[in-house]
Protein backbone atom coordinates (compact mmCIF):
# COMPACT_ATOMS: atom_id res chain seq x y z
CA UNK A 1 0.00 0.00 0.00
CA UNK A 2 3.14 2.09 1.00
CA UNK A 3 4.66 1.26 -2.18
CA UNK A 4 1.48 2.30 -4.10
CA UNK A 5 0.86 5.32 -2.26
CA UNK A 6 4.75 6.48 -3.09
CA UNK A 7 4.67 6.10 -6.62
CA UNK A 8 0.84 7.40 -7.21
CA UNK A 9 2.71 11.06 -5.38
CA UNK A 10 5.31 10.72 -7.87
CA UNK A 11 3.84 10.65 -10.92
CA UNK A 12 0.92 13.22 -9.67
CA UNK A 13 3.73 15.62 -8.22
CA UNK A 14 6.76 14.81 -10.86
CA UNK A 15 9.27 13.58 -8.36
CA UNK A 16 11.28 11.04 -9.12
CA UNK A 17 12.51 10.21 -5.82
CA UNK A 18 9.79 8.66 -4.71
CA UNK A 19 9.79 5.94 -7.86
CA UNK A 20 12.81 3.47 -6.41
CA UNK A 21 11.40 3.55 -2.82
CA UNK A 22 8.35 2.69 -4.21
CA UNK A 23 9.60 -0.12 -6.54
CA UNK A 24 12.05 -0.97 -3.31
CA UNK A 25 9.25 -1.14 -1.26
CA UNK A 26 7.13 -3.47 -3.64
CA UNK A 27 10.54 -5.81 -3.57
CA UNK A 28 10.59 -5.92 0.41
CA UNK A 29 7.47 -6.83 0.30
CA UNK A 30 7.65 -9.72 -2.23
CA UNK A 31 10.43 -11.11 -0.16
CA UNK A 32 9.06 -10.73 3.31
CA UNK A 33 5.77 -12.69 2.02
CA UNK A 34 8.05 -15.81 1.02
CA UNK A 35 9.53 -15.40 4.15
CA UNK A 36 6.37 -15.17 5.90
CA UNK A 37 4.89 -18.13 4.57
CA UNK A 38 8.58 -20.33 4.19
CA UNK A 39 8.90 -19.99 0.65
CA UNK A 40 11.67 -19.95 -1.51
CA UNK A 41 12.13 -18.32 -4.88
CA UNK A 42 9.05 -19.29 -6.72
CA UNK A 43 8.25 -19.66 -10.30
CA UNK A 44 6.79 -16.36 -10.26
CA UNK A 45 9.93 -14.19 -8.62
CA UNK A 46 11.72 -13.91 -12.09
CA UNK A 47 8.35 -12.52 -13.05
CA UNK A 48 8.04 -10.40 -10.87
CA UNK A 49 11.59 -8.58 -11.09
CA UNK A 50 10.65 -8.33 -14.59
CA UNK A 51 7.45 -6.20 -13.55
CA UNK A 52 9.49 -4.05 -10.99
CA UNK A 53 11.30 -3.11 -14.07
CA UNK A 54 8.49 -2.60 -16.24
CA UNK A 55 6.65 -0.13 -13.15
CA UNK A 56 10.07 1.60 -12.57
CA UNK A 57 10.15 2.31 -16.80
CA UNK A 58 6.62 2.97 -17.31
CA UNK A 59 6.71 5.59 -14.29
CA UNK A 60 10.07 7.24 -15.75
CA UNK A 61 9.03 7.78 -19.62
CA UNK A 62 5.17 9.08 -18.10
CA UNK A 63 7.24 11.17 -16.28
CA UNK A 64 8.95 12.72 -19.21
CA UNK A 65 5.93 12.89 -21.27
CA UNK A 66 4.82 15.15 -18.65
CA UNK A 67 6.53 18.38 -20.19
CA UNK A 68 4.47 19.55 -22.83
CA UNK A 69 6.94 19.13 -25.78
CA UNK A 70 5.89 18.30 -29.30
CA UNK A 71 7.32 14.73 -30.25
CA UNK A 72 8.25 13.06 -33.17
CA UNK A 73 5.59 10.61 -33.96
CA UNK A 74 8.17 7.34 -34.52
CA UNK A 75 9.62 7.97 -30.55
CA UNK A 76 6.14 6.94 -29.01
CA UNK A 77 6.58 3.78 -30.99
CA UNK A 78 10.14 2.81 -30.47
CA UNK A 79 10.44 3.54 -26.78
CA UNK A 80 7.36 0.47 -26.60
CA UNK A 81 9.27 -1.61 -29.07
CA UNK A 82 12.32 -0.99 -26.95
CA UNK A 83 10.69 -1.46 -23.43
CA UNK A 84 9.20 -4.68 -25.08
CA UNK A 85 12.93 -5.96 -25.67
CA UNK A 86 13.88 -4.99 -22.15
CA UNK A 87 11.64 -6.69 -20.07
CA UNK A 88 12.36 -9.60 -22.35
CA UNK A 89 15.72 -9.85 -21.65
CA UNK A 90 15.26 -8.79 -17.86
CA UNK A 91 13.17 -11.95 -17.70
CA UNK A 92 15.22 -13.93 -19.47
CA UNK A 93 18.12 -13.12 -16.51
CA UNK A 94 16.00 -13.40 -13.95
CA UNK A 95 14.86 -16.92 -15.13
CA UNK A 96 17.88 -17.55 -15.84
CA UNK A 97 18.96 -16.59 -12.18
CA UNK A 98 16.57 -18.62 -10.98
CA UNK A 99 17.26 -21.29 -12.39
CA UNK A 100 20.86 -21.64 -11.18
CA UNK A 101 19.86 -20.91 -7.65
CA UNK A 102 17.52 -24.41 -7.98
CA UNK A 103 20.60 -26.28 -8.59
CA UNK A 104 21.39 -28.28 -5.75
CA UNK A 105 24.57 -27.59 -4.89
CA UNK A 106 25.94 -28.60 -1.04
CA UNK A 107 27.24 -25.25 0.76
CA UNK A 108 30.81 -25.63 1.07
CA UNK A 109 33.53 -22.73 2.04
CA UNK A 110 34.52 -22.34 -1.32
CA UNK A 111 31.64 -21.79 -2.48
CA UNK A 112 30.89 -19.37 -0.24
CA UNK A 113 33.49 -17.76 -0.91
CA UNK A 114 32.95 -17.74 -4.49
CA UNK A 115 29.57 -16.42 -3.98
CA UNK A 116 30.67 -13.79 -1.66
CA UNK A 117 33.39 -12.72 -4.58
CA UNK A 118 30.70 -12.68 -7.30
CA UNK A 119 29.09 -10.15 -4.96
CA UNK A 120 31.69 -8.27 -4.28
CA UNK A 121 32.79 -7.77 -8.06
CA UNK A 122 28.88 -7.41 -9.26
CA UNK A 123 29.21 -4.28 -6.09
CA UNK A 124 31.90 -3.19 -7.82
CA UNK A 125 31.10 -2.99 -11.24
CA UNK A 126 28.30 -1.09 -9.83
CA UNK A 127 30.40 1.19 -8.26
CA UNK A 128 32.74 2.05 -11.22
CA UNK A 129 29.75 2.05 -13.33
CA UNK A 130 27.78 4.45 -10.93
CA UNK A 131 31.38 6.70 -10.74
CA UNK A 132 31.55 6.57 -14.65
CA UNK A 133 28.73 8.04 -14.82
CA UNK A 134 29.28 10.60 -12.15
CA UNK A 135 32.51 11.62 -13.57
CA UNK A 136 30.89 11.81 -16.85
CA UNK A 137 28.34 14.34 -15.28
CA UNK A 138 31.60 16.70 -13.95
CA UNK B 1 18.53 29.33 -48.06
CA UNK B 2 19.85 26.18 -46.49
CA UNK B 3 23.81 25.27 -47.85
CA UNK B 4 24.13 21.47 -47.09
CA UNK B 5 27.82 21.87 -47.17
CA UNK B 6 27.88 24.00 -44.37
CA UNK B 7 29.71 22.74 -41.22
CA UNK B 8 27.37 23.24 -38.33
CA UNK B 9 29.29 24.43 -34.94
CA UNK B 10 29.42 21.42 -33.25
CA UNK B 11 27.64 21.98 -29.22
CA UNK B 12 30.09 21.18 -26.48
CA UNK B 13 27.64 19.22 -23.92
CA UNK B 14 27.74 18.54 -20.45
CA UNK B 15 27.10 15.43 -19.37
CA UNK B 16 25.36 14.61 -16.00
CA UNK B 17 23.42 11.79 -14.47
CA UNK B 18 19.72 11.03 -14.31
CA UNK B 19 17.84 10.19 -11.25
CA UNK B 20 17.38 7.07 -13.05
CA UNK B 21 20.54 5.93 -12.76
CA UNK B 22 20.69 6.60 -9.27
CA UNK B 23 17.71 4.50 -8.57
CA UNK B 24 18.56 1.98 -9.96
CA UNK B 25 22.29 2.02 -8.77
CA UNK B 26 20.51 2.18 -5.62
CA UNK B 27 18.36 -0.65 -6.48
CA UNK B 28 20.97 -3.40 -7.77
CA UNK B 29 23.36 -2.56 -4.76
CA UNK B 30 20.25 -2.96 -2.08
CA UNK B 31 19.50 -6.28 -3.74
CA UNK B 32 22.74 -7.27 -3.92
CA UNK B 33 23.24 -6.32 -0.30
CA UNK B 34 20.14 -8.10 0.82
CA UNK B 35 20.62 -11.38 -0.94
CA UNK B 36 24.38 -11.57 0.72
CA UNK B 37 23.25 -10.70 4.22
CA UNK B 38 20.16 -13.08 4.02
CA UNK B 39 21.82 -16.02 2.64
CA UNK B 40 18.70 -15.96 -0.51
CA UNK B 41 18.56 -15.51 -4.13
CA UNK B 42 15.35 -13.69 -4.52
CA UNK B 43 16.46 -10.54 -4.02
CA UNK B 44 19.54 -11.12 -6.69
CA UNK B 45 16.23 -12.36 -8.67
CA UNK B 46 14.77 -9.13 -8.14
CA UNK B 47 17.56 -6.65 -8.73
CA UNK B 48 18.89 -8.44 -11.70
CA UNK B 49 16.66 -6.62 -14.24
CA UNK B 50 18.35 -2.90 -13.14
CA UNK B 51 22.16 -4.64 -12.35
CA UNK B 52 21.39 -5.77 -16.42
CA UNK B 53 20.38 -2.23 -17.36
CA UNK B 54 22.76 -0.66 -15.75
CA UNK B 55 25.24 -2.58 -17.19
CA UNK B 56 24.44 -2.62 -20.68
CA UNK B 57 22.91 1.48 -20.37
CA UNK B 58 26.38 2.75 -19.20
CA UNK B 59 28.91 0.26 -21.32
CA UNK B 60 26.86 1.41 -24.25
CA UNK B 61 26.43 5.22 -24.28
CA UNK B 62 28.61 7.27 -25.73
CA UNK B 63 28.95 11.38 -25.94
CA UNK B 64 26.74 12.79 -28.60
CA UNK B 65 28.00 14.78 -31.14
CA UNK B 66 25.78 17.21 -32.55
CA UNK B 67 25.55 20.80 -34.15
CA UNK B 68 22.90 23.36 -34.51
CA UNK B 69 21.89 26.57 -35.97
CA UNK B 70 19.14 28.81 -35.96
CA UNK B 71 17.76 31.35 -37.95
CA UNK B 72 14.74 33.65 -38.27
CA UNK B 73 13.29 34.20 -41.41
CA UNK B 74 13.01 37.51 -41.07
CA UNK B 75 13.72 40.40 -38.38
CA UNK B 76 11.15 42.61 -38.64
CA UNK B 77 7.41 41.81 -37.88
CA UNK B 78 4.18 43.86 -36.99
CA UNK B 79 2.24 43.17 -33.14
CA UNK B 80 0.19 39.88 -34.23
CA UNK B 81 1.98 38.35 -36.86
CA UNK B 82 4.25 35.16 -37.34
CA UNK B 83 7.82 34.32 -38.05
CA UNK B 84 9.40 31.05 -38.29
CA UNK B 85 12.38 30.28 -36.32
CA UNK B 86 14.37 27.48 -38.37
CA UNK B 87 16.16 25.23 -36.46
CA UNK B 88 19.17 22.97 -38.60
CA UNK B 89 20.25 20.28 -36.45
CA UNK B 90 23.02 17.69 -37.84
CA UNK B 91 24.35 14.93 -36.15
CA UNK B 92 27.84 13.16 -35.88
CA UNK B 93 26.64 9.96 -34.17
CA UNK B 94 23.10 8.30 -33.57
CA UNK B 95 21.11 10.35 -30.86
CA UNK B 96 18.01 8.69 -29.25
CA UNK B 97 16.21 11.16 -28.24
CA UNK B 98 17.19 15.14 -28.49
CA UNK B 99 14.86 17.61 -26.95
CA UNK B 100 15.28 20.84 -27.41
CA UNK B 101 13.94 23.93 -25.24
CA UNK B 102 12.71 27.49 -26.25
CA UNK B 103 13.06 29.56 -23.73
CA UNK B 104 11.46 32.57 -25.38
CA UNK B 105 11.44 36.51 -23.95
CA UNK B 106 8.36 37.77 -23.06
CA UNK B 107 6.16 39.30 -25.88
CA UNK B 108 7.49 36.36 -27.77
CA UNK B 109 5.74 32.78 -27.57
CA UNK B 110 5.25 29.85 -29.38
CA UNK B 111 2.31 29.12 -31.41
CA UNK B 112 1.33 25.86 -30.35
CA UNK B 113 2.65 27.20 -26.87
CA UNK B 114 4.70 23.84 -26.39
CA UNK B 115 8.04 24.82 -24.84
CA UNK B 116 9.89 22.50 -26.80
CA UNK B 117 10.41 19.53 -29.07
CA UNK B 118 11.82 15.64 -28.56
CA UNK B 119 12.67 14.16 -31.62
CA UNK B 120 15.44 11.46 -32.89
CA UNK B 121 18.29 11.65 -34.84
CA UNK B 122 20.33 9.40 -36.69
CA UNK B 123 23.76 9.05 -37.92
CA UNK B 124 24.71 12.09 -39.67
CA UNK B 125 21.52 13.28 -40.17
CA UNK B 126 20.37 16.90 -41.09
CA UNK B 127 17.26 17.98 -39.64
CA UNK B 128 15.36 21.26 -40.09
CA UNK B 129 12.50 22.04 -37.25
CA UNK B 130 10.25 24.90 -37.92
CA UNK B 131 9.27 26.86 -34.54
CA UNK B 132 6.31 29.40 -35.51
CA UNK B 133 6.84 32.61 -33.43
CA UNK B 134 4.14 35.12 -32.90
CA UNK B 135 4.78 38.01 -31.82
CA UNK B 136 2.67 39.36 -28.78
CA UNK B 137 3.92 42.82 -28.11
CA UNK B 138 6.06 45.37 -30.12
CA UNK B 139 9.68 45.81 -28.87
CA UNK B 140 13.26 44.78 -30.10
CA UNK B 141 14.03 41.31 -28.93
CA UNK B 142 16.78 38.81 -29.05
CA UNK B 143 15.30 35.30 -30.04
CA UNK B 144 17.29 31.87 -29.93
CA UNK B 145 18.50 30.51 -26.80
CA UNK B 146 18.25 27.41 -27.18
CA UNK B 147 18.64 24.51 -24.40
CA UNK B 148 19.47 21.22 -25.90
CA UNK B 149 19.53 17.78 -24.06
CA UNK B 150 20.42 14.20 -25.32
CA UNK B 151 20.04 11.22 -23.88
CA UNK B 152 20.06 7.66 -24.73
CA UNK B 153 17.75 4.60 -24.74
CA UNK B 154 17.71 3.85 -20.88
CA UNK B 155 17.53 7.46 -20.03
CA UNK B 156 20.58 6.96 -17.66
CA UNK B 157 22.86 9.43 -18.67
CA UNK B 158 22.12 12.97 -20.46
CA UNK B 159 24.23 15.45 -22.18
CA UNK B 160 23.03 19.45 -21.78
CA UNK B 161 24.38 22.64 -23.00
CA UNK B 162 22.61 25.83 -23.83
CA UNK B 163 23.19 27.88 -27.11
CA UNK B 164 22.74 31.69 -26.23
CA UNK B 165 21.04 33.07 -29.36
CA UNK B 166 21.51 36.62 -30.77
CA UNK B 167 18.89 36.63 -33.05
CA UNK B 168 16.94 40.13 -33.47
CA UNK B 169 13.61 40.57 -33.64
CA UNK B 170 12.41 43.86 -33.96
CA UNK B 171 8.29 43.82 -33.43
CA UNK B 172 6.54 47.30 -34.97
CA UNK B 173 3.51 48.36 -33.06
CA UNK B 174 0.63 47.65 -35.09
CA UNK B 175 -1.09 51.44 -36.07
CA UNK B 176 -4.06 52.60 -34.87
CA UNK B 177 -6.75 53.47 -37.97
CA UNK B 178 -7.02 56.70 -37.82
CA UNK B 179 -10.20 58.73 -39.72
CA UNK B 180 -8.63 62.12 -39.31
CA UNK B 181 -5.96 64.28 -37.79
CA UNK B 182 -5.43 67.48 -36.04
CA UNK B 183 -4.67 69.99 -38.26
CA UNK B 184 -1.90 72.66 -38.19
CA UNK B 185 -2.40 76.61 -37.24
CA UNK B 186 0.01 77.04 -40.19
CA UNK B 187 2.13 75.04 -43.10
CA UNK B 188 5.05 75.53 -44.23
CA UNK B 189 6.29 76.58 -47.66
CA UNK B 190 6.54 73.11 -49.49
CA UNK B 191 3.13 71.10 -51.24
CA UNK B 192 1.54 68.76 -49.30
CA UNK B 193 -1.98 67.22 -48.49
CA UNK B 194 -3.02 69.88 -45.84
CA UNK B 195 -5.17 73.33 -46.68
CA UNK B 196 -2.94 75.80 -46.43
CA UNK B 197 -4.52 79.65 -45.06
CA UNK B 198 -3.14 81.43 -48.19
CA UNK B 199 -4.55 81.82 -51.07
CA UNK B 200 -3.36 80.22 -54.37
CA UNK B 201 -3.43 77.17 -56.39
CA UNK B 202 -5.18 74.49 -55.00
CA UNK B 203 -8.57 72.42 -54.61
CA UNK B 204 -10.58 73.94 -52.23
CA UNK B 205 -12.30 76.93 -52.47
CA UNK B 206 -11.14 79.94 -50.72
CA UNK B 207 -12.71 83.15 -51.69
CA UNK B 208 -13.67 85.14 -54.81
CA UNK B 209 -12.07 88.55 -55.52
CA UNK B 210 -11.36 91.36 -58.79
CA UNK B 211 -8.96 90.20 -61.51
CA UNK B 212 -5.53 91.42 -61.24
CA UNK B 213 -2.84 91.23 -64.24
CA UNK B 214 -1.11 88.10 -63.87
CA UNK B 215 -4.01 86.04 -63.05
CA UNK B 216 -5.25 82.82 -65.45
CA UNK B 217 -7.83 82.92 -66.86
CA UNK B 218 -9.31 79.61 -66.23
CA UNK B 219 -9.66 81.04 -62.67
CA UNK B 220 -12.18 83.59 -64.04
CA UNK B 221 -15.36 83.05 -62.40
CA UNK B 222 -17.46 83.51 -65.34
CA UNK B 223 -20.58 83.84 -63.51
CA UNK B 224 -19.60 85.91 -60.58
CA UNK B 225 -18.06 88.29 -63.59
CA UNK B 226 -21.29 88.80 -65.54
CA UNK B 227 -23.31 90.13 -62.28
CA UNK B 228 -21.14 91.89 -61.01
CA UNK B 229 -19.56 93.38 -64.64
CA UNK B 230 -16.08 92.99 -64.08
CA UNK B 231 -14.06 90.27 -64.12
CA UNK B 232 -13.95 87.97 -60.58
CA UNK B 233 -11.76 85.07 -60.00
CA UNK B 234 -11.90 81.87 -58.01
CA UNK B 235 -9.33 81.62 -55.42
CA UNK B 236 -8.70 78.57 -53.85
CA UNK B 237 -6.35 77.35 -50.57
CA UNK B 238 -3.04 76.55 -51.39
CA UNK B 239 -1.70 72.50 -50.42
CA UNK B 240 0.86 72.72 -47.75
CA UNK B 241 2.83 70.58 -46.27
CA UNK B 242 3.46 70.88 -42.05
CA UNK B 243 5.70 69.70 -39.79
CA UNK B 244 4.49 67.89 -37.20
CA UNK B 245 6.38 67.01 -33.77
CA UNK B 246 5.40 64.18 -31.48
CA UNK B 247 6.62 64.76 -28.25
CA UNK B 248 6.53 61.96 -25.62
CA UNK B 249 7.21 62.37 -22.12
CA UNK B 250 9.21 58.96 -21.34
CA UNK B 251 9.92 60.49 -18.02
CA UNK B 252 7.29 58.08 -15.57
CA UNK B 253 5.36 54.57 -16.79
CA UNK B 254 2.88 53.15 -15.19
CA UNK B 255 2.29 49.50 -15.93
CA UNK B 256 -0.44 46.77 -14.98
CA UNK B 257 0.06 42.89 -15.69
CA UNK B 258 -1.17 43.75 -19.38
CA UNK B 259 -0.24 47.14 -20.83
CA UNK B 260 1.49 50.36 -19.73
CA UNK B 261 1.18 54.32 -20.30
CA UNK B 262 4.18 53.79 -22.37
CA UNK B 263 2.66 50.81 -24.29
CA UNK B 264 -0.05 53.33 -24.88
CA UNK B 265 2.35 56.55 -25.95
CA UNK B 266 3.62 54.51 -28.24
CA UNK B 267 1.22 52.89 -29.82
CA UNK B 268 -0.60 56.79 -30.38
CA UNK B 269 3.01 58.15 -31.73
CA UNK B 270 3.29 55.51 -34.42
CA UNK B 271 -0.47 55.93 -35.58
CA UNK B 272 -0.16 59.62 -35.16
CA UNK B 273 3.14 59.40 -37.46
CA UNK B 274 2.44 57.19 -40.09
CA UNK B 275 -1.21 59.28 -40.73
CA UNK B 276 0.76 62.04 -41.59
CA UNK B 277 3.82 60.77 -43.17
CA UNK B 278 1.43 59.51 -45.37
CA UNK B 279 -0.06 63.06 -45.93
CA UNK B 280 3.44 63.82 -46.84
CA UNK B 281 4.05 65.72 -44.08
CA UNK B 282 7.68 65.94 -42.11
CA UNK B 283 7.07 64.33 -38.48
CA UNK B 284 9.82 64.67 -35.97
CA UNK B 285 10.52 63.16 -32.51
CA UNK B 286 11.00 63.84 -28.97
CA UNK B 287 11.72 61.27 -26.29
CA UNK B 288 11.42 63.92 -23.59
CA UNK B 289 12.70 61.95 -20.50
CA UNK B 290 15.51 60.35 -18.40
CA UNK B 291 17.52 60.03 -21.62
CA UNK B 292 16.79 62.91 -24.48
CA UNK B 293 16.40 61.24 -27.45
CA UNK B 294 15.25 63.50 -31.29
CA UNK B 295 14.73 62.93 -34.70
CA UNK B 296 14.55 65.89 -36.96
CA UNK B 297 11.81 66.41 -39.13
CA UNK B 298 11.98 64.43 -42.53
CA UNK B 299 9.65 63.17 -44.72
CA UNK B 300 9.02 59.62 -46.51
CA UNK B 301 9.30 56.33 -45.63
CA UNK B 302 12.68 55.98 -44.40
CA UNK B 303 11.45 58.45 -41.79
CA UNK B 304 8.41 56.31 -40.76
CA UNK B 305 11.29 53.65 -40.05
CA UNK B 306 13.15 55.98 -38.38
CA UNK B 307 10.68 56.87 -35.91
CA UNK B 308 9.44 53.33 -35.75
CA UNK B 309 13.04 52.18 -34.38
CA UNK B 310 13.41 55.02 -32.12
CA UNK B 311 10.67 54.21 -30.06
CA UNK B 312 11.73 50.48 -30.27
CA UNK B 313 14.89 50.97 -28.22
CA UNK B 314 13.63 54.25 -26.27
CA UNK B 315 13.04 52.72 -22.32
CA UNK B 316 12.25 54.83 -19.22
CA UNK B 317 15.60 55.30 -17.56
CA UNK B 318 15.34 56.89 -14.18
CA UNK B 319 16.85 60.46 -13.55
CA UNK B 320 16.20 63.10 -10.92
CA UNK B 321 18.01 65.79 -13.35
CA UNK B 322 16.15 68.51 -14.15
CA UNK B 323 15.13 68.93 -17.86
CA UNK B 324 13.48 71.95 -19.85
CA UNK B 325 12.85 72.32 -22.88
CA UNK B 326 16.70 74.42 -23.76
CA UNK B 327 18.09 70.94 -24.09
CA UNK B 328 16.41 69.94 -27.14
CA UNK B 329 17.87 71.16 -30.44
CA UNK B 330 16.40 74.04 -32.13
CA UNK B 331 15.83 72.39 -35.72
CA UNK B 332 14.36 69.12 -33.93
CA UNK B 333 11.61 72.51 -32.70
CA UNK B 334 10.96 74.17 -36.01
CA UNK B 335 8.77 77.52 -36.05
CA UNK B 336 4.95 76.70 -37.05
CA UNK B 337 5.54 73.37 -36.12
CA UNK B 338 2.54 71.67 -34.84
CA UNK B 339 3.27 69.83 -31.63
CA UNK B 340 1.48 66.94 -30.67
CA UNK B 341 2.34 65.80 -26.91
CA UNK B 342 1.74 62.60 -25.74
CA UNK B 343 1.89 62.54 -22.02
CA UNK B 344 0.54 60.58 -18.72
CA UNK B 345 0.87 64.27 -17.28
CA UNK B 346 2.80 62.87 -14.46
CA UNK B 347 6.59 64.77 -14.45
CA UNK B 348 6.94 68.02 -12.95
CA UNK B 349 9.35 68.67 -15.67
CA UNK B 350 7.47 67.57 -18.75
CA UNK B 351 4.38 69.76 -16.97
CA UNK B 352 6.32 72.81 -17.21
CA UNK B 353 8.22 71.92 -20.37
CA UNK B 354 4.65 71.65 -22.08
CA UNK B 355 4.02 75.12 -20.14
CA UNK B 356 6.87 76.58 -21.78
CA UNK B 357 6.69 75.39 -25.19
CA UNK B 358 3.00 76.78 -25.07
CA UNK B 359 4.37 80.33 -23.90
CA UNK B 360 7.63 79.78 -27.02
CA UNK B 361 4.27 80.24 -29.02
CA UNK B 362 4.20 76.42 -30.44
CA UNK B 363 1.19 75.24 -31.79
CA UNK B 364 0.75 72.35 -29.01
CA UNK B 365 -1.91 69.61 -28.35
CA UNK B 366 -1.60 66.81 -25.88
CA UNK B 367 -3.00 63.50 -25.98
CA UNK B 368 -3.23 62.42 -22.15
CA UNK B 369 -2.80 58.64 -22.09
CA UNK B 370 -4.67 58.30 -18.86
CA UNK B 371 -2.80 56.76 -16.04
CA UNK B 372 -6.14 56.51 -13.72
CA UNK B 373 -6.80 52.71 -14.99
CA UNK B 374 -3.60 51.54 -13.77
CA UNK B 375 -3.75 52.82 -10.77
CA UNK B 376 -6.21 51.46 -7.58
CA UNK B 377 -8.05 53.40 -5.35
CA UNK B 378 -7.13 52.10 -2.04
CA UNK B 379 -8.94 50.37 0.01
CA UNK B 380 -8.49 52.64 3.65
CA UNK B 381 -10.43 55.82 3.47
CA UNK B 382 -7.21 57.66 3.53
CA UNK B 383 -6.18 56.00 0.14
CA UNK B 384 -9.50 56.69 -0.96
CA UNK B 385 -9.46 60.30 -0.60
CA UNK B 386 -5.69 60.73 -2.07
CA UNK B 387 -7.01 58.95 -5.09
CA UNK B 388 -9.79 61.45 -5.11
CA UNK B 389 -7.32 64.13 -4.04
CA UNK B 390 -5.14 63.07 -7.23
CA UNK B 391 -7.67 62.70 -9.63
CA UNK B 392 -8.96 66.46 -8.85
CA UNK B 393 -5.53 67.62 -9.08
CA UNK B 394 -5.12 65.91 -12.67
CA UNK B 395 -8.75 67.86 -13.64
CA UNK B 396 -7.09 70.97 -12.42
CA UNK B 397 -3.79 70.64 -14.36
CA UNK B 398 -5.99 69.94 -17.70
CA UNK B 399 -7.87 73.34 -16.88
CA UNK B 400 -4.54 75.05 -16.59
CA UNK B 401 -3.59 74.12 -19.75
CA UNK B 402 -7.28 74.40 -21.30
CA UNK B 403 -7.26 77.97 -19.87
CA UNK B 404 -3.57 78.86 -22.16
CA UNK B 405 -5.45 77.40 -25.44
CA UNK B 406 -3.45 74.22 -25.17
CA UNK B 407 -6.26 71.35 -26.08
CA UNK B 408 -5.97 68.19 -23.57
CA UNK B 409 -7.60 65.09 -24.86
CA UNK B 410 -7.92 61.94 -22.16
CA UNK B 411 -6.88 58.78 -23.87
CA UNK B 412 -7.69 55.42 -22.05
CA UNK B 413 -6.76 51.89 -22.80
CA UNK B 414 -9.64 50.55 -24.84
CA UNK B 415 -10.83 53.78 -26.87
CA UNK B 416 -9.94 54.35 -29.96
CA UNK B 417 -7.14 57.18 -30.53
CA UNK B 418 -9.79 58.80 -32.99
CA UNK B 419 -11.89 59.86 -30.05
CA UNK B 420 -9.33 61.91 -28.89
CA UNK B 421 -8.10 63.12 -31.76
CA UNK B 422 -11.76 64.45 -31.99
CA UNK B 423 -11.77 66.10 -28.88
CA UNK B 424 -8.47 68.18 -29.48
CA UNK B 425 -10.13 68.78 -32.95
CA UNK B 426 -13.63 70.14 -31.22
CA UNK B 427 -11.60 71.98 -28.25
CA UNK B 428 -9.41 74.16 -31.61
CA UNK B 429 -12.45 74.37 -33.58
CA UNK B 430 -14.16 76.05 -30.92
CA UNK B 431 -11.21 78.06 -29.74
CA UNK B 432 -10.91 79.68 -33.17
CA UNK B 433 -14.37 80.18 -33.31
CA UNK B 434 -14.12 82.20 -29.85
CA UNK B 435 -11.07 83.72 -30.96
CA UNK B 436 -12.94 85.25 -34.04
Amino acid sequence: MLAILSLAISLAFVWPVGIPWALALLGVSYVSELYANGQTAGNWTAVYAAGLLLAGELAYWSLSLRIPARRQPTLMTRQAAFLVLLIAGSLALATLLQLIALVPINGSPVLVLISVLTAATALGLITSLAWRGHRASG
Amino acid sequence: MRDAETALPGLRLSAFATSKLGAYAGLSAAGLLCALVLGRVEPLVLASPFLLVLTIGLALVREPRLGVALRLDRERAVEGEEVQLEIELRAGSPIDTVELWLPLPSGVQAVDRHAGMVLRLNDEERRYVSHPLRCDRWGGYLVGDLIVRASDRFGLLAFETRNSGALPLRVYPRPEVLHSILRPAETQAYSGNEVSRQAGEGIEFAEIREFAPGDQVRQINWRVSARRERLHVNQRHLERNTDVILFLDTFDEITNSRASTLDLTFRAAASLASRYLERRNRVGLIGFGGTLRWLTPAMGLVQLYRIVEALLDTHISLSYAWKGIDVIPARTLPPKALVVAISPLLDERSLNALFDLRRRGFDLAIIEVSPVPFVAPGSTEEEQLGYRLWLLKRDTLRYRYQRLGIPVAVWQQGEPLDKAIEEVRAFRRYARHAAA
